[in-house]
């Protein structure tokens, strides 16, 4: 983790920025294995049994799965410039970010009330339990990366150029909250395809 | 670091590593203790399963109506006793609290990667702990399917009067305890990855921090299936599910309206932590013992690098055995073939720890403390425990075995012995670094021999109760006429395992007394060469007062004799020998 900021700053605050990467990576490690857990159950559920009866989802679900990989394309895009110092890019780019993300949430509120007028809950069908449980909790996890953003953009706001200390705050928040929000965003892709593909 | 003034902040609400580490052994006792009297619950019952116990009545009125236990409370008790000792004991105890207190400090750091985090840790598992205690007096009663909560016991709220809100809070506990262990093992990774002091190679750390960063890699991966377990089983009680709920289950006469899931299912997710789990426990126990046997034999580990590479691959290889839990569950065998090849496989690298913590005896000069017998112990709880597994794991053999008190005496030699012997070594050893005195010696061989021999007496003698034909879980035996041969063995483990308990006692009056009056002593009463032998006694806030800087192995003894028969590795100088 060696940007402009951090470098300026000695080895102590390299390790603690080194440190901070480190254990959201660990952390990403155990989120994997949970929704590896839930997938072999997935699997485990619908091959075993006669009950399986696959739902039918909206189709801007897709539409959204565009809009959170876009999203992580424009946070990606404002980590650069973060790094590059360019601090009123990253503004711009995080604030498109923070745009995209709501849009998600917007689209996963609108896909679980599409659904419950159809008439499907939680426990109307396997299927529909695994639907809503795995998205809230990528909901849940997406909250996480959202607060991190929203630390990151308010220090983006307040940065001063050339104030190392200044630049590190606002960038750390970013550059670990992109980790977890690349992370989430493959994650989604995944179970889009999991819970439609292979329903 | 500027150390916290307060008592509040300094004892309390601390984020130094060792208060928390202190935190958690205390806690863990605390738990120890309840555990501990629940299986002498279970013990007096199923000794003298027909004799009334008016005290026990007035003590515990729901679980003792008339002086006898009640069959519901009997399975209550076995849920928690398990729960607590395997969870809340020995992984508070040994992980978390002894993983805090020594990884720091033995890899020369001031502190854990995140001591915030760290905090948090305790204190979550903290409510954990009182939220699993709290539902002895819910509605109900405890939980009462097993500690590992099979369904459809535990996922219908009706089944059994456990299976109600003492399920639930069962469940809220556990998934607190999930997130608490996690903090502690992200901590511990990144500690080891990126605390370590200059010249602490990968290489050059003790036995112990290698055992603790496994095992915390281990319950990284492993503990997440339980949590989607957990979670699942939650929606089935509560909102309707099915995910563990086979269809056409009659409970009470009635036809169970939700259905189509898989019980299996559960005992997948649940084992795929759960063997795992005992790995986490024991890796620590193994780990430590190396270092104990070290400073006892006065010379190096016998093949460190290959006992290193032992315990990575058995941490590998302890990932995907978890099927030999499942042998009698219908699973296909293919996948019987498959679990038993990897769980023999398992015994090589085990085997191979084993042979290592012999061969560190081998010529070694044995000066024997209370620390060092309880090793030795250890060594020998493993190598009959293990003996044991070798039957178990052989489906062939454990379609026999299963769910018998076999099984029962093969787990608690293991998780009971290896890993509680593993707890009373670290802490007759590292109790002079924790508080500048030495726990009271005559006490501690008293504590030894009776805890030694009587464990010997218990879990042997549950072995043959086994063979014999005596399932698990059972409330009495008496019913059946095949097993009224089993009565006087079960009457004599009740009664060796109120002795254990009892010698039980004087562990803990030791401890207590010896923190205030125990023998005073220098820095490094054992002349051990890790790097916290090279701090005060107890260490300070931020540990060292410069970052230390290591310059060879940890285990450079030297079995000649004499006063200056090891040299620590924070010194300088001198022949480094090649390791292993
Ligand atoms: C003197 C000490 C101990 C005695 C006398 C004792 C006794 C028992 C008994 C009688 C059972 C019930 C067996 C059954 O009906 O299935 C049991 C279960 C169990 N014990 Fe212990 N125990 C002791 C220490 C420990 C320790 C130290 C641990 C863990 C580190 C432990 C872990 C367990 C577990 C995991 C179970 C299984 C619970 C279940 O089936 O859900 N025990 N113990
Ligand atoms: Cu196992």
């Amino acid at each position: 983790m060696n940007h402009a900021a951090t470098s300026q700053l000695g080895p102590d605050v390299a390790q603690r920025d080194f440190q901070l990467h480190l254990g959201m990576g660990i952390f990403l490690g155990t989120v994997t294995m949970l929704f590896g857990a839930f997938s072999s159950a997935y699997i485990v559920r619908g091959s075993t049994s006669q009950d399986w009866q696959a739902i039918q989802l909206p189709s801007f679900l897709w539409l959204n799965t565009l809009v959170i990989v876009i999203s992580s394309i424009s946070l990606e895009l404002a980590r650069r410039a973060g790094k590059a110092g360019d601090w009123r890019r990253a503004g711009i780019w995080l604030g498109t970010t923070l745009v995209l993300a709501m849009l998600f949430f917007g689209g996963q509120l609108a896909a679980w009330e599409w659904l419950w007028a159809a008439g499907i809950s939680v426990p109307s069908t396997p299927h529909s339990s695994f639907f809503f449980i795995l998205t809230g909790l990528h909901a849940v996890h997406l909250l996480a990366g959202l607060a991190l953003l929203g630390v990151a953009g308010a220090r983006v706001m307040r940065v001063s150029a050339n104030d190392p200390v200044s630049e590190r705050r606002a960038f750390l928040p970013m550059s670990v909250g992109a980790m977890l929000w690349h992370f989430l965003a493959a994650l989604w892709v995944y179970l889009i395809i999991m819970l439609t593909l292979f329903a | 670091m500027s150390e916290p003034q307060s008592f509040l902040r300094k004892y309390i609400f601390s984020l130094d590593h060792k208060i928390i580490g202190i935190q958690y052994i205390v806690t863990g006792f605390a738990m120890a203790i309840v555990g501990g009297l629940l299986s002498l619950l279970i013990r007096l019952q199923l000794g003298w399963p027909t004799v009334m116990w008016p005290i026990l009545e007035t003590l515990m009125p729901n679980a003792y109506q008339s002086g006898v236990m009640a069959p519901e409370f009997y399975l209550a008790a076995v849920t928690m006793h398990g729960t607590i000792m395997a969870f809340f004991f020995i992984s508070y105890v040994l992980v978390s609290g002894f993983g805090n207190y020594l990884v720091p400090l033995q890899v020369g750091a001031k502190d854990m990667a995140f001591p915030l985090l760290n905090m948090l840790s305790y204190w979550i598992g903290l409510v954990s702990a009182l939220v699993m205690i709290m539902a002895f007096f819910v509605e109900g009663g405890a939980a009462a399917a097993g500690w590992t909560a099979y369904p459809p016991l535990s996922a219908l709220p009706g089944a059994v009067p456990g299976s109600g809100l003492g399920q639930s809070v069962w469940l809220l506990s556990m998934a607190l305890f999930i997130v608490s262990f996690t903090m502690t093992s992200l901590n511990v990774v990144a500690t080891v990855f990126s605390m370590r002091a200059k010249g602490m190679s990968m290489m050059r750390m003790p036995m112990t921090v290698w055992s603790f960063f496994i095992a915390s890699v281990m319950g990284l991966l492993a503990f997440p299936a339980l949590t989607a377990g957990a979670i699942m089983l939650l929606f089935d009680r509560h909102a309707g599910t099915a995910f563990f709920l086979p269809a056409g289950l009659i409970i009470g006469g009635n036809l169970v309206e939700v259905g189509g899931g898989s019980p299996l299912l559960w005992q997948h997710l649940f084992w795929f932590l759960g063997h795992p789990e005992v790995y986490v426990l024991i890796l620590p126990a193994l780990g430590i013992n190396f270092d104990i046997l070290a400073a006892f034999t006065r010379k190096p580990i016998f093949g460190y690098r290959i006992a290193v590479w032992s315990l990575i691959l058995s941490g590998f290889l302890g990932m995907i055995v978890w099927g030999h839990h499942m042998f009698v569950s219908g699973m296909s065998p293919f996948s019987g073939e498959y679990f038993s090849l990897s769980t023999l496989l398992i015994t090589i690298p085990m085997a191979v720890v084993g042979v290592c913590m012999l061969g560190s005896l081998w010529g070694g000069r044995l000066k024997m403390a209370t620390p060092g017998l309880f090793a030795l112990g250890l060594i020998s709880m493993f190598g009959t425990g293990g003996f044991g597994g070798l039957f178990l794991g052989n489906a062939t053999a454990d379609i026999q075995l299963h769910d018998t008190y076999f099984v029962v005496g093969h787990f608690h030699l293991m998780i009971g012995g290896v890993t509680v012997f593993g707890t009373f070594a670290a802490i007759y050893f590292w109790f002079p670094k924790m508080f500048g005195r030495l726990m009271n010696e005559t006490l501690g061989r008293v504590h030894f021999w009776i805890t030694t021999i009587g464990y010997y007496l218990i879990f042997l003698t549950q072995h043959f109760v086994g063979l014999q034909g005596a399932p698990r879980r059972y409330y009495a035996f008496g019913s059946y006429e095949y097993l009224e041969q089993t009565a006087t063995s079960n009457e004599f483990i009740s009664i060796a395992a109120m002795v254990v308990g009892a010698a039980q006692a004087m562990f803990i009056f030791n401890f207590v007394w010896s923190m205030f009056r125990g023998k005073v002593t220098d820095t490094n009463p054992w002349r051990a060469t890790t790097l916290e032998w090279s701090l005060p006694s107890p260490p300070p806030h931020g540990n060292f007062a410069t970052p230390p800087v290591v310059h060879r192995w940890p285990y450079e003894y030297s079995p000649d004799g004499g006063e200056n028969d090891f040299a620590g590795q924070q010194v300088d100088g001198g022949n480094v020998p090649v390791t292993a």
